[in-house]
């Protein structure tokens, strides 16, 4: 890896981006969180990230909306998913959508590396 | 990617369709022949185990107790299989005991048609409440149900190769992809068979839950030697490879749920 | 709004309908110990049973009847025996007419007295040889009087016949007319008294059969009439009563009666069978409430994922840079592991306090704080369908006095009614309003969604036990027939307003405590 990955965490609970954006950091990404899927959104159209690691449940603008932002938009960029409400259903729908991966809240940091990581590897889609 | 756990009224006719899935998609095949290894590794006559697959009924209550331990071991060992990814099971009841895991498609194959064979209407229906009752009693679970499939295939409607074509096609499908929750559902399952397997040596009614390795073991007991039971459970699953923390619910009483 | 079926659909309306007769709410307790008091009252009171009501009817009716056979049976032979009295009367009367003739012959014309003597001796004959029946008519000492004067009578002809003097003659004659006269004039006054007594008693005869009738009308009127008031009446009290339960009104028969009967009996059985119902009910509430706690659970160990995440997250990053980490930052994540497991202890404990089986104690409550727990409760339910709840609940909202417990589970009630209308709903919203009117007797509470909405026809099922437009094995149909008798049971009732694709609002009337100043 030439560049450092830019990564997004998007969570209303504000304590995820709190904890992950120094825990990602110290493995060498950068790092932008947001609470909100609106101001995320804005973001992204401005700015080019590689990973988007985002909360389904959220008001207003929620993951699955970024999710398909992201997809039609930024089809390089790969969305993560962390979610408190995982089911069968709700992981089957967001991989259909084009999701690169489902994690189930609760995880530890060091299991969202590992995704991470993997995605940086992977060839994008 | 994902894997196939694959069902059917008649085993023969599953095994062709999920072989013929496994070889043109290059996924790793598991059906009975897994049994041989169970059959050694804990001494049990494979030829039983193989009944055991095909009865029809449950057998009776003092058979039961080797009975539910039997199918735990198939369960643990096929499931030990399925870790690995890009299988296609089949033959070994997995359509019962893999649930909620989104990259494992769950097929139904269902051969036997109106004029099937011979076999007056009546009959069939009789079959299908046996079927219902042997999944019921084994797993708690319906399997003549198509809302518990992700697909249902039926032979009188389309032929096998169209069958294993439609198999193959789903396989790509995203919605199926393996990914870090399903893996990690699938791994729990796996443990929580492991543990429940190793349990049912001395107990009859366990049932255990996995999340990441806390194990929740559910059992019932007589309030005498409650205690020492949930001690003995506690040492006895603590050892066991992956299990961090052990939690134990013991039920009391002629009344008490499991 | 047109109002075409049995629910009203008006808005606000400041009364109940009539038939959902509310009761103020009553202690479970206190109630049993009231109906308990009225069911031994009424087993104290003299029983006259309706049964024994009809046989004394009956039997007046028929000791009527019997009696105006009897008097037929009594007065026929009467009857008969004053015709042949009559008979006897006349026999003698014509005797002594035709003496009387042959006697003024002989005066006049100087004729013989044979015949006059025979036809004495034959009026003689008449009253002695019909004595018996004569005296069933006549009394003894008339009898003897006549036959004394028909004695003289005799004596004095045959004194005639035997001398000739002429002072004898002109003094026998003169006894003889004396004699004569009083015989024809009894024997005539005598024929027309018993002729006049006949015509009475023929008279009596052919009008009397028309006033017994009227008599036995007027009997089986009274018969008809205390039958009626006693059966129909109470029949009619039952049925008004049995309706009432239909509506859902729960309130015990009353007795009003003095005396205890088989009605009474029947509303005594009637009375369990409501304690009974009751019962039924309660337990149907309880079982409902857990199978709603069953639904809430689902949503809140999802709804505890994210606290948990928070708090796996904080420690692993305080563990993993434990050496590194300023004194200032740790603090500030340990706060967070504590702010976190706090709101995961609040989550739980939230779903706890509405499991908790508690006795029911009607209090006092804050309406809005309790609108408020039940909105919790299904929060994640709704997050999990991306539902939105918009709460509009004004600051000092009156009073209500409720059970805690059932007033959430009503709420509860509602709102997961309202998410699962919204399941398909990619845009569903719910409302919760309250609307506090300062002087009207009732708090309205409306849940408004904006789901598919309740067709016209089917509004008036909704509320019945086991109806459900849910598919087959997803809900039991009860939740709506559970709530309205919760509400029924907090002394209120419920409306349901709802227009097909424009979603449906549910609003619930509570009984506002009004604190006499």
């Amino acid at each position: 890896m030439n560049q450092k990955l830019k990564i997004m965490v998007v969570d209303d609970e504000a304590i995820v981006g709190k904890r992950l954006k120094p825990s990602l950091e110290s493995s060498g990404y950068t790092v932008e969180t947001f609470g909100d899927g609106r101001s995320a959104i804005a973001r992204l159209s401005k700015e080019r990230f590689d990973i988007v690691i985002t909360d389904v449940r959220m008001d207003d603008v929620d993951g699955m909306q970024i999710l398909e932002y992201v997809r039609a938009n930024i089809p390089q960029t790969k969305v993560i998913i962390i979610t408190g409400y995982a089911s069968v259903d709700l992981a089957r729908r967001a991989l259909d959508k084009g999701a690169f991966d489902f994690i189930a809240k609760p995880f530890k940091p060091g299991d969202l590396r590992t995704v991470i990581e993997k995605a940086a590897r992977a060839p994008s889609a | 990617m994902p894997i196939f756990v694959v069902s059917a009224d008649a085993y023969p006719i599953g095994r062709r369709i999920a072989e013929k899935t496994a070889a043109a998609l290059g996924y790793r095949y598991i059906d009975r022949e897994i049994l041989e290894g169970i059959a050694a590794k804990h001494d049990i006559p494979e030829e039983r185990l193989n009944r055991l697959l095909d009865a029809a009924t449950p057998p009776a209550q003092i058979f039961k107790k080797n009975w539910r331990r039997q199918l735990a071991l198939i369960q643990e060992a096929t499931l030990d299989k399925l870790l690995a990814d890009h299988v296609v099971c089949h033959g070994l009841a997995a359509h019962l005991y893999v649930l909620g895991v989104s990259h494992a498609i769950r097929v139904r194959i269902i051969s036997t048609t109106d004029k099937a064979a011979g076999a007056s209407q009546t009959d069939a229906k009789q079959l299908e409440q046996l079927c219902r009752q042997w999944s019921l009693t084994a797993f708690d679970m319906d399997q003549t149900d198509p809302a518990q499939y992700d697909t249902v295939i039926r032979l009188a409607e389309t032929d096998e190769t169209e069958a294993v074509r439609t198999l193959v096609a789903m396989s790509a499908d995203s919605r199926f992809r393996a990914n870090t929750f399903s893996v990690n559902c699938l791994k729990d399952l796996e443990l929580s068979s492991r543990v429940r397997s190793q349990l049912l040596k001395d107990y009859t009614n366990i049932k255990v839950e996995a999340h990441k390795g806390t194990i929740i073991v559910r059992t019932r007991v007589s309030r005498r030697n409650r205690n020492k039971v949930i001690e003995d459970i506690k040492i006895k699953a603590g050892n066991i490879e992956g299990v961090s923390f052990v939690e134990v619910h013991a039920a009391s009483g002629l009344l008490a749920r499991l | 709004m047109t109002d075409d079926s049995g629910h009203t659909m008006n808005k606000a309306p400041d009364r109940p309908r009539e038939s959902m007769c509310v009761y103020a709410p009553m202690d479970a307790a206190e109630r049993k110990s009231a109906t308990a008091g009225r069911h031994t009252g009424i087993q104290q009171r003299a029983c006259f049973p309706v049964r024994l009501r009809l046989i004394l009817a009956f039997a007046a009716i028929f000791v009527y009847c019997a009696g105006v056979t009897l008097w037929t049976i009594y007065v026929l032979p009467a009857v008969h025996h004053k015709i042949r009295f009559l008979e006897l009367a006349d026999a003698y009367r014509h005797e002594t007419a035709q003496m009387r003739r042959f006697e003024k012959n002989y005066f006049l014309y100087g004729t013989h007295l044979r015949d006059a003597l025979l036809h004495t001796q034959k009026a003689r004959s008449i009253l002695s040889d019909n004595e018996a029946d004569i005296l069933k008519v006549m009394s003894r000492g008339r009898l003897t009087a006549m036959q004394k004067s028909l004695a003289s009578y005799a004596a004095g002809l045959q004194k005639l016949a035997g001398g000739h003097s002429p002072e004898v003659r002109a003094e026998v004659q003169h006894r003889l007319r004396k004699y004569g006269h009083r015989l024809t004039a009894d024997a005539d006054a005598f024929s027309i008294q018993e002729r006049r007594a006949l015509d009475r008693t023929f008279s009596l005869l052919r009008t009397g059969p028309l006033i017994l009738l009227a008599v036995l009308m007027i009997i089986l009127f009274a018969a008809a009439w205390h039958i009626n008031r006693k059966i129909v009446t109470a029949l009619g009290r039952l049925t008004d009563f049995t309706e009432r339960i239909a509506a859902g009104d729960y309130t015990r028969i009353t007795f009003k009666k003095t005396r205890r009967d088989e009605f009474t009996q029947l509303a005594t059985a009637m009375n369990q069978m409501i304690d009974e119902i009751e019962k039924r009910q309660e337990i149907l509430v309880q079982s409902h409430k857990i199978r709603a706690i069953g639904n809430l659970v689902a949503g809140v160990a999802h709804e505890l994922n994210n606290p948990l995440n928070n708090i796996l997250l904080t420690a692993v990053s305080l563990q993993e840079n434990y050496a590194d980490l300023p004194p200032a930052e740790a603090l500030e994540m340990l706060a967070d592991i504590v702010g976190e497991t706090e709101r995961s202890r609040e989550i739980v404990r939230n779903l706890l306090d509405f499991a908790r089986q508690r006795e029911r104690e009607i209090k006092r409550l804050d309406l809005g704080e309790m609108l408020g727990r039940a909105i919790r409760l299904v929060s994640s339910q709704a997050r999990m369908s991306k539902i939105r709840i918009e709460t509009c609940i004004p600051d000092n909202l009156p009073p209500v006095h409720s059970d805690r417990q059932l007033l959430i589970q009503l709420f509860v009630n509602l709102l997961l009614n309202a998410v699962d209308a919204l399941s398909q709903n990619a845009h569903g919203r719910i409302a919760v309003t309250v609307d506090a009117p300062t002087q009207a007797e009732y708090v309205a509470v409306s849940i408004t969604d904006n789901g598919p909405g309740i067709p016209r026809r089917l509004q008036d099922r909704i509320f019945d036990p086991f109806f459900t437009t849910k598919p087959e094995g997803r809900g039991t149909g009860l939740g709506l027939s559970v709530s309205r008798n919760i509400i029924e049971q907090l002394g209120g009732f419920m409306r349901v307003e709802s227009e097909v694709g424009k979603g449906a609002t549910f609003t619930v009337y509570l009984p506002v405590t009004r604190v006499p100043h």
